[in-house]
């Protein structure tokens, strides 16, 4: 890690001119992926932009049919939230699930979701609850916003105040996890909506990924069997091969259809 | 009472030699030692050596000298509690003091093995004597499960020599015949006398001792589950284990070395690194390079930045490695460590099974990775290190710095895990070049990528199986090959290259099987050696670890061919082993192994021997569909002789079968031009909290001498698993880890 | 930069680079050795402290991020002579063997007795543990002693 300046603004907009006039700058939220980044210099900011220091970043609300979560809001306080718990459900399972407890402290949803991983798990949900993603400089469908592997439509600088799910009728996230690291190998999440239902996965591929064939199967009722994803277009590690990762696609699918 | 003075430490010759039977001769004083080496044994002040293995303080502190690395065994424990048992001492009284390098400590069963379970790789490696090879080395050395073996009858030895002095000094203060005086809770009595040891001990050092001092007839400390003595400071902080060591002026140290083969650097480039803000140096060893700064963290990151090349070995360690293994299965220079009756002839015509296993390539993972800190100041080196063997680093050092092991002090910190790792001299050689660079103290501390990839690994291994039943039933005749380097050769070559034998001679790559405790009339077991790229080291049970598997699995497939139940097969062919049929009983009807898979339960059974005790494991999975294999419950139950704690004991156990069980499940090694491919823990997963069975564990009260007990929980459990999964599939595992196979139900 | 925060019950004022993590800061700069590192990649939990009383991995966190807050290690968990009723229990059920990852499991165990409370099932903690590693012992004793440990802390 090298040496860098270290700025702790108050608001979003003193956030914005610390970044913009930080040489080559990097947001800090929770840390848990900025911070083992730049520990393996993957990431080598000039600047840190800590955005702890800013007021009301990590509310959590409910404004007509969206659940609104802010940027800063930790795992822990979203699996611990009554108003995520009454709203959805779902989402403070997932919450639950992500790393382990010290992780949860930390860790927050606007750092995930601008991070992108390909294995993180707040993707899937953002992805499937046909979520806005809520910045200091306007406003990205979820469907426009990830684009591949660690990649969004975030501008250079551009900071995320919160995000708003619409909450939908019925929805659940199903993972296989890493035994290490608790990343998801492949993580299924489905939501029901009066349209129709929306499938989001994650860990399985380059990047979370809507699943065209499996809400079609949802929306008609149908059997979930037939489904297969091409495994050529989805990863191979140590921890499993693409077949087997097409296989747990479906395996994981069906066990959040049949919390629905 | 009175408060005798403070006395300096004590530097009168006194006489030690106990003949103890038809055993080797004890040492617990040292008079003759001082010839050529004075006990290097300190007091405080206050303190009174009443022999090399106890101090006894005017605060009343009953001071044990451990010679044994603590690594999580709890032998800061148990050596204490047999001394301190002939002693007679108060346990709240009771500390621990490492013992310094000295002949008097040398661990005599390491090489001079144990019968049942040898574990000495230093077979075949010298001319000398067992005994000459000891001593003459000076070898401390803490492996092999052999400290409770080696140090058992020298402890209550020397606790009932220094009970006896305390007892004549308190006779002659009281004038009575001391032969009336005992001890107990920390206090000489005699009738209605009473005096506290701390008040009698400075008396008791200037008593003469007895030669052959009288073992109590009732144990009143060996035999419980005494608190541990090490607990209280690794619960506070205060421990302090090789990576704890501050000293003033240090710097710290990060290393990176190449290919595993030890290929030379080549080229470094590290002018980024030497730019960074409070770095204090790059060194380059001859494969290694390593950058110095004034944190860990400094010293790592700056390291990163170095730019290092090294030359490439003409075949590097990679995925080839695994077809030499099966190709030498067929080698023909297999050698045979058994070979009783005719086993050509009866393995001939219908009917012989054969199968063949793999298991790979493995790292030790101790949580604390390798370090060492070292001090060279006026030509005396000071070297701080969680090691198993002060006296491998002490040669270690020597050789590094070309100086005199005189010079050398060790002072030896607890181990953060060992398991055979930290018998290697490695990191503590490199500390020693750093610090002398340097020109300052160094702490170099692996990171975890470097313990990893830099591991010295438990050997990948292929065995091929042929069999065949008799008429009744039982195995007739079997022949087993295991293909796999040479782990003693390796070790030495590396740690003692002087006594380094040649590669493949020693046997000891088939340990477990050539002393098969199961009647098999027709027996070979033979060691294909295979020569690999890859520097291999003892791994928590070692040999064991492979054969143990190999054997017990492929036991199940012979009396699957057999028609007979797992049990009654084995039970069949131990007619003439009691004590393993005992524990092979105990284990599978504390299980319920009989029950069969009625109940819904899968189980598998698996007995191995091991380092002088015996361990039968019955191993119950659950398979599901989604979540694959989970083990729920291993009930186990050991037999190792004579019992010094049933605490350690059972901590030792279900630590062994965890360790076993992690890599069974989850852990392999695998090689890409001449480098391990996994690093951190994302990659080398090991078992967690929630995947960790119930475990149960039945120890065997015996009066047999005690066997070792930091190993022999591990080599059961990966075949009482793979025989569970067969019970409930029908599928058969042959090669190890279990992750990344389909088991389903 | 300047930080103050309070460790250990005290309040330090130190001067740190922005590059420093609260770990290096602890062992290096500081000498609380307690607080041990096993992965350094916020996997092995043996770094970890309490940060305003929750366990946080310290491995993962920078000094500057400690500022005007409150830090604990295992040095600081005992009140004078008296054991934090976790490190009581630990002592108390043999919860460790070669104890590196010990400072670390303590931390932890006291983070989920304040999630959990009084009585918490077994299955609990060991799905609470799963930030933890140990090479050791089999965690049998580590989960009776943070169940110990918690109704410890209830009834304090």
């Amino acid at each position: 890690m090298r040496e860098f300046a270290y700025a702790k603004p108050a608001s979003l907009a003193d956030a914005a001119s610390a970044y913009a006039s930080g040489g080559e700058a990097a947001l800090l939220a929770g840390g848990h992926t900025l911070i083992p980044a730049m520990k393996s210099r993957l990431r080598q900011p000039d600047t840190l932009v800590d955005l702890n220091a800013i007021p009301g970043l990590d509310a959590i609300a409910v404004e007509g049919d969206r659940l609104w979560v802010g940027a800063l809001a930790r795992h822990a306080a979203v699996a611990a939230s009554p108003v995520v718990a009454k709203a959805i459900p779902a989402l403070a399972c997932l919450a639950a699930g992500i790393g382990d407890p010290q992780v949860r402290v930390r860790g927050t949803m606007g750092g995930s979701v601008a991070n992108n991983d390909p294995a993180a798990d707040y993707p899937a949900a953002v992805l499937a609850m046909d979520a806005v993603v809520e910045t200091d400089r306007g406003a990205h469908a979820a469907d426009d916003f990830f684009q591949g592997m660690f990649t969004t439509a975030l501008d250079d600088g551009e900071i995320i105040a919160r995000i708003g799910f619409r909450v939908p009728q019925a929805a659940a996230y199903a993972k296989f996890r890493h035994p290490a690291s608790r990343y998801a190998i492949v993580g299924v999440f489905v939501a029901k909506y009066a349209g129709g239902h929306r499938v989001a996965v994650t860990g399985a591929g380059p990047g979370v990924f809507r699943w065209a064939d499996a809400e079609a199967a949802l929306d008609a009722g149908g059997s979930l069997d037939a489904l297969a994803l091409d495994p050529s277009e989805l990863n191979t590690d140590i921890h499993a091969s693409a077949d087997y990762r097409a296989a747990l696609c479906v395996t994981m699918l069906k066990r959040a259809a049949a919390q629905i | 009472m009175h408060a005798p003075a403070p006395k300096p430490p004590r530097t009168t010759r006194r006489k030690f030699l106990i003949g103890a039977g038809a055993t080797v001769g004890l040492l617990i004083g040292y008079a003759v030692w001082p010839r050529r080496v004075p006990l290097n044994l300190t007091a405080k002040p206050g303190e009174t050596i009443v022999n090399g293995w106890v101090k006894i303080g005017t605060d009343g502190v009953v001071t044990v000298v451990v010679p044994q690395a603590e690594m999580g065994q709890g032998i800061y424990t148990s050596l204490p509690q047999l001394l301190a048992d002939e002693l007679g001492a108060d346990w709240r009284t009771v500390a621990v003091e490492p013992a310094p390098l000295h002949p008097l400590y040398v661990n005599r069963a390491m090489i001079e093995g144990i019968e049942g379970g040898v574990p000495s790789p230093f077979k075949g490696i010298a001319t000398w004597t067992a005994t000459q090879v000891v001593e003459r080395l000076n070898l401390q050395l803490t492996g092999g499960s052999t400290s409770i073996i080696s140090y058992d009858d020298t402890l209550r030895i020397a606790g009932a020599q220094a009970r006896e002095l305390l007892c004549k000094a308190a006779a002659r203060k009281w004038d009575v015949d001391w032969e009336e005086c005992d001890t107990q809770g920390g206090f000489v009595l005699h009738k209605a006398n009473r005096i506290a040891f701390a008040d009698i001990a400075a008396a008791a050092g200037e008593e003469e001792p007895s030669e052959t001092p009288k073992l109590r007839s009732t144990p009143r400390l060996i035999g419980k589950a005494m608190p541990r003595l090490d607990i209280p400071a690794k619960t506070d902080g205060t421990a302090r284990f090789g990576v704890d060591v501050r000293l003033p002026g240090m710097v710290y140290a990060a290393v990176k070395a190449g290919p595993v083969d030890g290929a030379a650097l080549k080229s470094v480039d590290d002018k980024a690194a030497k730019a960074r803000p409070g770095v204090v140096g790059v060194v380059r060893g001859d494969n290694w390079v390593a950058a110095v700064a004034d944190t860990w963290w400094g010293a790592k990151t700056a390291l990163d930045t170095v730019n290092a090349t090294w030359e490439t070995a003409a075949k590097p360690a990679g995925p080839w490695m695994d077809k030499a293994l099966t190709d030498a299965l067929s080698s023909e220079d297999a050698k045979a460590y058994a070979d009783e009756g005719d086993v050509e002839a009866a393995l001939t015509g219908a009917g012989v099974v054969q199968a063949t296993y793999g298991v790979p390539f493995l790292a030790h993972a101790a949580l604390e990775p390798m370090n060492a800190t070292v001090r060279i100041t006026d030509g005396r080196v000071e070297v701080w290190a969680p090691t198993q063997s002060q006296t491998l680093t002490n040669w270690a050092v020597a050789r590094a710095l070309d100086i005199d092991g005189e010079a050398i002090t060790i002072f030896p910190t607890l181990l953060g895990g060992g398991f055979g790792r930290k018998a290697e001299t490695d990191a503590t050689m490199q500390a020693a070049l750093i610090a002398k660079e340097i020109g300052r103290p160094v702490q170099l501390i692996w990171s975890r990528e470097e313990d990893t990839h830099q591991d010295k690994f438990r050997p990948a291994a292929k065995a091929r199986f042929r069999a065949k039943l008799g008429a009744d039933k039982r195995i007739e005749a079997l022949d087993a090959v295991v293909a796999v380097p040479d782990v003693g050769a390796s070790f030495f070559g590396r740690n003692a290259p002087a006594l380094a034998g040649d590669q493949g001679t020693s046997g000891q790559a088939v340990g477990g099987l050539a002393s098969t405790p199961y009647a098999i009339p027709n027996l070979r077991v033979s060691h294909a050696f295979t020569d690999l790229p890859v520097p291999v080291g003892f791994w928590r049970s070692v040999e064991h670890s492979y054969t143990g598997f190999f054997m017990e699995s492929f036991i199940d497939e012979m009396a699957q061919a057999a028609g007979v139940d797992p049990l009654t097969f084995r039970l069949r062919m131990l007619a003439d082993k009691p004590r393993h049929a005992e524990v092979l009983k105990i284990a599978a009807s504390a299980a319920g192994f009989m029950a069969g898979p009625g109940d819904g339960v899968a189980r598998g059974i698996a007995m191995h021997e091991s380092f002088g005790s015996i361990v039968a494991q019955v191993a119950e999975i659950e398979i599901d569909a989604e979540k694959g294999l989970r083990v729920t419950r291993v009930t186990c139950a050991v037999d190792c002789g004579r019992i010094v704690n049933p605490g350690i004991i059972r901590q030792q156990i279900e630590g062994g079968i965890i360790f076993g069980l992690s890599a069974a499940l989850h852990e392999a090694i695998t090689f890409e031009n001449g480098r391990a491919v996994q690093g951190n823990f994302g990659e080398f997963p090991l078992l967690t909290l929630a995947e960790t069975p119930e475990i149960e564990t039945i120890i065997v009260e015996s009066t047999e001498k005690p066997g070792g007990i930091g190993e022999p929980g591990t080599p059961p459990i990966a075949a009482a698993v793979a025989n569970a999964v067969f019970a409930a599939t029908g599928v058969r595992v042959r090669d190890l880890p279990f992750a990344g196979k389909k088991i389903t139900a | 930069m300047e930080i103050a925060f309070t460790l250990n019950g005290e309040a330090k004022r130190l001067t740190v680079s922005p590059a420093t993590l609260l770990v290096e800061l602890l062992r290096d700069g500081l000498h609380l050795t307690g607080t041990h590192i096993g992965c350094d990649t916020s996997q092995c939990g043996a770094c970890n402290v309490l940060l305003d009383g929750e366990p946080v991995k310290s491995c993962t966190l920078l000094a500057v991020q400690c500022d005007g807050r409150t830090v604990t290690t295992v040095e600081g968990l005992a009140k004078g002579e008296a054991l934090h009723p976790m490190q009581a229990a630990f002592r108390e059920h043999h919860g460790l063997q070669c104890g590196f990852c010990t400072p670390g499991m303590i931390m932890a165990g006291i983070g989920i007795a304040k999630r959990h409370g009084r009585d918490i099932s077994r299955e609990t903690i060991a799905h609470e543990l799963e930030g933890n590693l140990c090479r050791c012992t089999g965690y049998q004793n580590i989960v009776t002693a943070i169940q110990a440990g918690a109704k410890e802390m209830a009834d304090a």
